[in-house]
């Protein structure tokens, strides 16, 4: 038994024997086997090798009957209502967090307000407010510290003592605006002279 | 070469993902497609026993750990490595209790007694014997690209060899059954 001098047609003559090649490979190979007694000659070998050994008798569906089971991981579809409660959790969430950090006091201010509707004949009430402010009024965040008391009801002794405790407090702003800002004094000796008016 | 390699491929990337799915006529359909060639391959290794026994572990093996197969590789090449490595632990397993042989001409020609009835062919006996004849790796490349027509690259992937040394071995085993033969006649 010869060997073709052409080895890359012997090389495709398996594929060829058990019908792999492209259409028009398989038709080169075949044409030339037709012409090559030694190619013929090795694909009749081939497919006596290929009958050489038969195929023992499977039993597919025994195999099949002991492969695994698919994990299968089902899609759960959310259902409207959940998506929905799920949004409206997340807005109110967002809204509590951004009102938490809008509440932060931003300055701490000190000052002696006047509260509104005072401005009439009344006497007004004048106040010590420790109030801390995000930027609006002092006075609309309320007194923390009021004396409840018109200053010209003060006796001098309490006088100085309210004196000295406002000028024991730094005018410039603070770097933190979590500390104490910028004492807010309106006119505090004035206020009394008004009232006198 | 081979003409619709990447469609067989498409083909099981399918089934595989309907049997991910739950679609178990997709298990059938798969091994129905390759279970054939496997068996063939077993019994050209040299395997006369429990055939079934080792397509079927190839396919429960494969089955159990089909996630970590790559879709780009071709699936049959994927089975046979697995039915590969099955033979040569099962061979190791033997060979510790003393029980398997090497598959030698003469064992050859016993072995296929039984199928003797199904191939009264005296040229087919002797083909067998050529095989046998071979060294193991010889005859599991030979055998992958005669009787399967695969390409060298995945020969070589289920031997665990190259692409070139793959040509080489397929070459030097048909030189080998030919001078077997013509001593043989």
């Amino acid at each position: 038994m010869r060997d073709c001098p052409d080895g890359a047609i012997r090389d495709l003559l398996p594929l060829y024997v058990s019908g792999k090649l492209v259409a028009t490979e398989q038709a080169r190979v075949a044409s030339h086997v037709a012409m090559c007694m030694d190619c013929a000659t090795e694909a009749e070998l081939l497919r006596t090798v290929a009958r050489a050994f038969p195929v023992p008798m499977l039993d597919v569906a025994s195999i099949v009957a002991k492969l695994p089971t698919p994990r299968v991981v089902p899609i759960h579809r959310q259902p409207l209502w959940r998506v929905a409660a799920s949004l409206a959790l997340f807005i109110a969430g967002t809204a509590t967090v951004l009102a938490v950090i809008g509440r932060q006091p931003d300055a701490v201010q000190v000052g002696l307000v006047q509260p509104v509707g005072t401005q009439t004949g009344a006497a007004p009430e004048t106040t010590l407010a420790v109030a801390t402010s995000t930027g609006g009024s002092p006075a609309g965040n309320g007194a923390l510290l009021s004396l409840g008391e018109e200053l010209s009801d003060l006796t001098d002794a309490q006088l100085e003592l309210l004196l000295g405790s406002l000028d024991g407090l730094d005018p410039r702003p603070q770097a933190d605006p979590m500390t104490i800002a910028t004492p807010i004094i309106q006119d505090r000796t004035q206020a009394p002279s008004r009232n006198n008016q | 070469m081979a003409p619709n390699s990447s469609d067989e491929r498409a083909v099981d990337a399918a089934l595989i993902e309907r049997w991910k799915a739950g679609d178990q006529a997709a298990a059938t359909a798969i091994v129905e497609r390759h279970a054939t060639a496997l068996a063939r391959f077993a019994a050209s290794t040299g395997e006369r026993e429990r055939i079934d026994e080792l397509v079927q572990d190839t396919f429960v093996r494969a089955f159990n750990s089909i996630d970590s197969f790559r879709s780009d590789a071709a699936l049959r090449t994927w089975l046979f490595t697995i039915l590969k490595r099955l033979v040569l632990d099962r061979r190791r397993a033997e060979r510790r209790q003393g029980v398997h042989v090497e598959l030698e001409p003469t064992h050859a020609v016993q072995s296929y007694n039984a199928l003797d009835s199904l191939i009264a062919d005296e040229t087919a006996q002797q083909v067998r014997n050529a095989v046998a004849a071979l060294s193991p790796m010889q005859r599991d490349v030979f055998m992958l690209r005669v009787t399967d027509g695969m390409a060298y690259s995945e020969i070589a992937t289920v031997v665990g060899s190259t692409e070139g040394a793959c040509r080489v071995h397929y070459h030097n085993a048909m030189r080998a059954i030919k001078e077997w033969l013509s001593d043989d006649a």
